[in-house]
C-alpha cells in the first residue's frame, strides 16, 4: 500500500511537502523600488532566447531593484531582493524579465525555483530604517544590505521617503522568468525550459488619513563585487530614476507559459 | 561580464543562466564521514510514504537511517541525514529515500531538481564528542537534527567497534522520487519519476591497509509526531546495526525507471 498522487502533497517530499499549492499570501510587505538605467550590452548577457533588451537610443535600458521586507507571508518572514529589466518579447511586447534574486528563506527558494523559475540563491540581508535603540543607521534612510557569503557585501540600496506618491506613477508590466529545471538522466530533455509570465497585482494598504502607503523618494545602489558567481555588477546604474516604498498584501498565483522552448 | 553559451542562452547548467547555482555533474565528494543504522519499521506507518508500485522488499521493512559529514564536496561543506527504505520496483531492488535534510542551499537545490531528493534544510551537528570540543564525553558518535532550531526531529548515536568487511554489504542503487508541480493552471507535472542513482566511490584505508568501514551498535531516535515532517512514521521496531565509512565518491545524473507522467498518472479523468 502506498499513498496516491494527487493527494499526498503538492510539492516534494511527497508527503511531507515543503510548500503547498498555489496561492501564496503576503500581508504588510514591506518593498522599495529602485528605478535606474545600466548598460544595455552588459545587462544583455543575462537574457534568454526570445527576449531583446528594450534599450534606449544610448544603449541604456530601463531596470528596477526591489528590496523585501515579507513581515508575514504563507512562507513565514523573509527578505528578498531581485533586479527587474524592461524587455521586448518577439511580438514587440514590453515586461520586465527578472534575472536574479535572493532570499533568505528555503522554502520560498524551493518554490521560486520550481514552480515559477524565479532563479533563487541564499544571500544575508538586513533590513535597517535605523534607530540608535535597535542598533541600526542613525540617519534619515532606509539601509537594506545584501552578502553572499556571508561578511561578502554584494550591494547595498539605500531609500528616504520625500512626498506621497500616486499609484498612478507606477505603470506595470508582467514579469517573466526563466524556469530551467535540469534533466534527470543523460540524453533527456530538461523537465522544464520556458518562460513564464507572472501577472499579479498588489493592493496598497492605506495609512490613517486614508491615503496609499506609497511614497516616493531618493535613493542609492551600490554594487561593490564584480562576481562571476553573482553578477550584480552588470546592473551598476548608469542614472537614478528616483525610488518608491509600499507597504502592500499580495498574493501568488501559479503563472502562464509565455514560451516554451522544449515544444 | 557574464558568458553567453553557444545555443544563444547566458551560459550554466542551472538557474540563474548567466550564474548557475549549481554547475553539471558529477558533484565530488572528498573523506565524507557517513554513519548509519539499520532496522526493521512498521509496515503501515512506512507505506505512507511511499509512492506508487514502490513497496518494501521486507515484512516488517528494513530502514537505514544515514548521517553524514561532508567536509569537502564542490558544494561546499555540509551535513546530510536521510533515511532509506529496502524497497522492490518492478523486480529490482533499492534503497528508496522518502526524506532527506541538508543545511546549504546549493545541494538543497540541485537534490531536488536533478533526482528528486526531496530536500529541506535543518539544523544539524555531528559530535564524536570530546570535552575539548564542548562534546560531549563518551564512545559514540552523536548526530543530532532540528527542524525547525529547537525542533528535535532525530538523534542518531553509533559506537563504532569492529572493522567490517565491505564486500558483506549488498550494494544497491539509491532511488528517490523527483515531483516537480506544473508552473502554470491545468498543466502536467514538469516531471515525476522514480530516479535511480549509481554512487561511484572509494573507501579510504587505514595505516593497516584496511578499509575505514566499521561496524558497532547504534540508535535512533525519532521524537516529533509532526505532521510536516513525519519522519516518526520510520521509527525503528528493532535496530539491526550500526557502520561507519570515510569514504571519497562523485554523484553522476540518474536514471529514470519510473516515469509517471509518462504512464498517465495525472491525464485528465
Amino acid at each position: 500500500m502506498a499513498y496516491e498522487l494527487g493527494a499526498a502533497g503538492f510539492s516534494m517530499p511527497l508527503g511531507a511537502s515543503l510548500y503547498p499549492p498555489p496561492p501564496y499570501e503576503f500581508r504588510d510587505a514591506e518593498q522599495v523600488s529602485i528605478c535606474f538605467e545600466a548598460d544595455a550590452s552588459a545587462v544583455s548577457a543575462l537574457i534568454p532566447k526570445g527576449l531583446r533588451i528594450d534599450a534606449t537610443a544610448e544603449g541604456a535600458v530601463y531596470c528596477e531593484v526591489r528590496v523585501c521586507n515579507y513581515h508575514w507571508s504563507a512562507f513565514g518572514p523573509f527578505h528578498e531582493t531581485y533586479v527587474i529589466v524592461r524587455v521586448r518579447d518577439d511580438n514587440d511586447d514590453p515586461y520586465y524579465f527578472l534575472p536574479l534574486i535572493f532570499t533568505d528563506s528555503e522554502a520560498p527558494l524551493a518554490a521560486g525555483r520550481e514552480l515559477w523559475g524565479y532563479p533563487k540563491k541564499l544571500a544575508l540581508m538586513r533590513w535597517d530604517w535605523g534607530g540608535a535603540g535597535s542598533g541600526g543607521a542613525l540617519g534619515e534612510q532606509l539601509a537594506f544590505t545584501v552578502s553572499r557569503p556571508a561578511s561578502t557585501p554584494l550591494f547595498t540600496a539605500t531609500f528616504t521617503p520625500e512626498r506621497q506618491a500616486d499609484p498612478s506613477e507606477r505603470s506595470g508590466h508582467g514579469v517573466l522568468s526563466h524556469r530551467l529545471l535540469p534533466p534527470s538522466q543523460v540524453g533527456r530533455p530538461p523537465a522544464a525550459d520556458e518562460l513564464v509570465l507572472l501577472a499579479s497585482s498588489k493592493t496598497l494598504q492605506r495609512d490613517a488619513a486614508g491615503n496609499p502607503k506609497l511614497w516616493a523618494g531618493r535613493a542609492s545602489l551600490t554594487v561593490h563585487v564584480d562576481s562571476d558567481a553573482d553578477p550584480w555588477h552588470l546592473f551598476r546604474p548608469t542614472r537614478m530614476l528616483g525610488a518608491y516604498w509600499q507597504i502592500s498584501d499580495f498574493n501568488l498565483p501559479m503563472g502562464r507559459v509565455l514560451l516554451d522552448y522544449l515544444a | 561580464m557574464a558568458n553567453t553559451g553557444a545555443n544563444g542562452m547566458p551560459a550554466g547548467f542551472s538557474m540563474p543562466l548567466g550564474a548557475s547555482l549549481y554547475a553539471s555533474p558529477p558533484y565530488e565528494f572528498r573523506r565524507a564521514d557517513q554513519a548509519w543504522v539499520q532496522y526493521e519499521a512498521d509496515p503501515e506507518k512506512v507505506a505512507q510514504l511511499l509512492p506508487p508500485g514502490v513497496v518494501p522488499d521486507s515484512d516488517p521493512p528494513v530502514c537505514e537511517a544515514w548521517v553524514c559529514w561532508y567536509p569537502w564536496t564542490t558544494f561546499g561543506p555540509f551535513h546530510e541525514a536521510y533515511i532509506m527504505v529496502r524497497v522492490v520496483v518492478d523486480g529490482v531492488r533499492y534503497w528508496y529515500q522518502p526524506v532527506i535534510f541538508t543545511d546549504n542551499e546549493v545541494p538543497l537545490a540541485a537534490g531536488r531538481e536533478i533526482w528528486g531528493f526531496a530536500k529541506k534544510l535543518a539544523v544539524m551537528r555531528w559530535d564524536w564528542g570530546g570535552a575539548g570540543l564542548g562534546g560531549n564525553r563518551g564512545e559514540q558518535l552523536l548526530f543530532t537534527v532540528e527542524r525547525p532550531a529547537g525542533n528535535r526531529i532525530m538523534t542518531l548515536t553509533m559506537a563504532p567497534e569492529r572493522l567490517y568487511e565491505p564486500s558483506d554489504r549488498e550494494g544497491l542503487p539509491v532511488l528517490s522520487f523527483r515531483h516537480l508541480p506544473p508552473s502554470e493552471e491545468g498543466r502536467k507535472p514538469a516531471a515525476s519519476e522514480l530516479v535511480r542513482l549509481d554512487v561511484n566511490g572509494a573507501l579510504y584505508k587505514g595505516a593497516d591497509g584496511r578499509p575505514e568501514f566499521w561496524a558497532g551498535r547504534g540508535s535512533v531516535t525519532l521524537p516529533s509526531t509532526s505532521q510536516i515532517d513525519p519522519w516518526h512514521l520510520l521509527a525503528p521496531t528493532k535496530v539491526l546495526g550500526a557502520y561507519w565509512t570515510t569514504a571519497d565518491f562523485s554523484l553522476p545524473l540518474g536514471t529514470v525507471v519510473k516515469d509517471y507522467v509518462a504512464e498517465g498518472y495525472f491525464d485528465e479523468g
